[in-house]
């Protein structure tokens, strides 16, 4: 079993699939995706070790369960594969596997009228650095629901604006809107996130403990 | 200047960023504003920050399984690009009312005002073909939040003012059946017309669609595109004026199209 661990020489080992061929290990998004475009299904693979995990982390913080999580990283790529002909190997694949998942997410709540579901899934969390901590897990399962009450736009501009790393130019490029908008939408979210967990008793300190590389 | 990427660095690192550059920063960013005065929040986002990603290569194996069943003409034709599927939908539109002009065209076409006439044929198509390209925006463009709403209620719109118009002439006896003791079957006969002159454009969608087996909310714009194609050909094909008439046998099209798709919606939400 594989992990979060990025690329590894098993692609396709474990599946019966394709043998390994010659898709250089540093090739870009971008020529990984032009290479299955034009029918390497090895570049697929690669293309899925590397983006799955991080689709899938979208899902899990963004307030799906697990089972659900993994359900839409496969519509995913299955949307990937169908859209193939439409990507533009001089653009970025980055935004535009963004949109995709976000899409789809979106299409699930609207389709099934609902609301995310709370985000007490701790079978998912890895504490980020070795912990011995008996309380992380409650923190982070803490963290996770005052996240999944959030709005949808504000939990998704939090998703990418701290988690994925993103500009608030990429955000707006993968969501739609303004930059502007989408820092108003964050600033707001983490007021919010900030109250929700202050209202849960967790205090700045207790968080505090839980980020940096200076904890103990 | 800094960046929110150096921000998020600072917080991670445990820092309090500080200093002319990052106050210049904060000038512009609200978010990273509301950041730097809880710096809490980014040890209780870290928390979750690495969400377990469960098996990767069995996740993979899934999905290539799924993969697999993506054979035949259906699969290539919702895998062509969204240019090509876009430029079908529209041939089936536009070519299923101009199939009706040709072969069954409305008595009246020679009394008919001609601008008229292209206006409302105008607005059915028009209509639809923005419905069809919302059915089969492609999941990596990001969508207006307003055009479907906008769409729904062009589509809706027009087909009400059209069927409620006063009517452009009484100068050929076609124009004034349907009133008295026909207007039953008349009704009827116009609402299986056009009905049955939306299906192929519904199944075309259905077909370029990338959603696969469920329609979902998509549902509607189908609908909307169907109904739009059907009541264009069932315009130009029937001359009867009467309000009535153009009410239970022109605008019923878009209605019963339009409680196909919520069946449709319901019958997804049950799954």
């Amino acid at each position: 079993m594989r992990r979060l661990s990025g690329e590894s020489s098993s692609c396709g080992r474990d599946t019966g699939m394709v043998p390994p061929r010659m898709v250089p290990a540093e090739q870009s998004d971008e020529a990984l995706m032009a290479a299955y475009v034009a029918g390497d299904p090895l570049a697929f693979d690669r293309l899925f070790v590397r983006w799955a995990p991080r689709i899938r982390q979208i899902y899990v913080r963004s307030g799906l369960g697990s089972d659900q999580a993994d359900d839409l990283v496969q519509q995913c790529f299955l949307q990937v594969h169908r859209a193939r002909s439409d990507f533009q190997p001089e653009r970025r694949l980055h935004p535009w596997i963004y949109t995709i998942a976000l899409n789809l997410r979106r299409q699930l709540f609207r389709s099934r009228g609902r609301k995310p579901e709370q985000g007490l899934d701790v079978e998912v969390h890895e504490p980020r650095a070795p912990s011995i901590d008996p309380d992380a897990p409650f923190v982070g399962a803490l963290v996770r629901t005052a996240l999944a009450k959030l709005p949808d736009p504000q939990r998704e501009v939090i998703v990418l604006h701290w988690f994925e790393g993103m500009s608030f130019a990429e955000i707006a490029a993968v969501l739609g809107g303004t930059v502007t908008a989408h820092k108003v939408r964050a600033h707001r979210g983490y007021g919010r996130l900030r109250a929700e967990l202050e209202a849960a008793g967790v205090t700045a300190d207790v968080l505090r403990h839980y980020g940096g590389d200076s904890r103990g | 200047m800094i960046d929110c990427a150096q921000v998020r660095a600072m917080l991670r690192r445990g820092e309090t960023p500080g200093g002319p550059e990052v106050a210049a920063h904060v000038s512009t960013c609200p978010a990273c504003s509301e950041l730097i005065a809880a710096p809490g929040i980014a040890g209780g986002l870290d928390a979750i920050a690495s969400a377990a990603t469960g098996d990767i290569d069995a996740l993979l194996a899934r999905t290539k399984a799924r993969l697999a069943l993506e054979q035949g003409w259906r699969a290539r034709v919702r895998a062509s690009s969204t240019g090509l599927r876009n430029a079908i939908a529209a041939l089936v539109i536009v070519g299923i009312p101009l199939l009706v002009l040709v072969t069954s065209p409305r008595a009246d076409l020679g009394v008919y005002p001609a601008m008229r006439l292209i206006g409302e044929g105008l607005a059915y198509v028009l209509t639809a073909l923005a419905a069809a390209v919302l059915a089969l925006w492609p999941l990596h463009a990001t969508e207006r939040p307003t055009a479907r709403v906008g769409t729904a209620i062009a589509a809706i719109g027009a087909a009400i003012v059209i069927a409620s118009w006063p009517a452009a002439h009484h100068d050929h006896p076609a124009a004034l059946a349907g009133a008295g003791a026909d207007f039953v079957p008349r009704a009827l006969g116009c609402l299986m017309y056009g009905t049955i002159c939306g299906l192929p454009v519904w199944l075309a969608l259905r077909v370029l669609t990338r959603r696969g087996a469920t329609l979902g909310g998509d549902a509607w714009l189908v609908a909307f595109a169907a109904a739009g194609s059907g009541a264009a050909a069932v315009f130009l094909h029937c001359p009867i004026a009467y309000v009535g008439h153009r009410w239970a046998g022109h605008v019923a099209v878009l209605v019963v199209l339009a409680a196909w798709a919520a069946w449709h919606v319901y019958r997804g939400r049950e799954r």
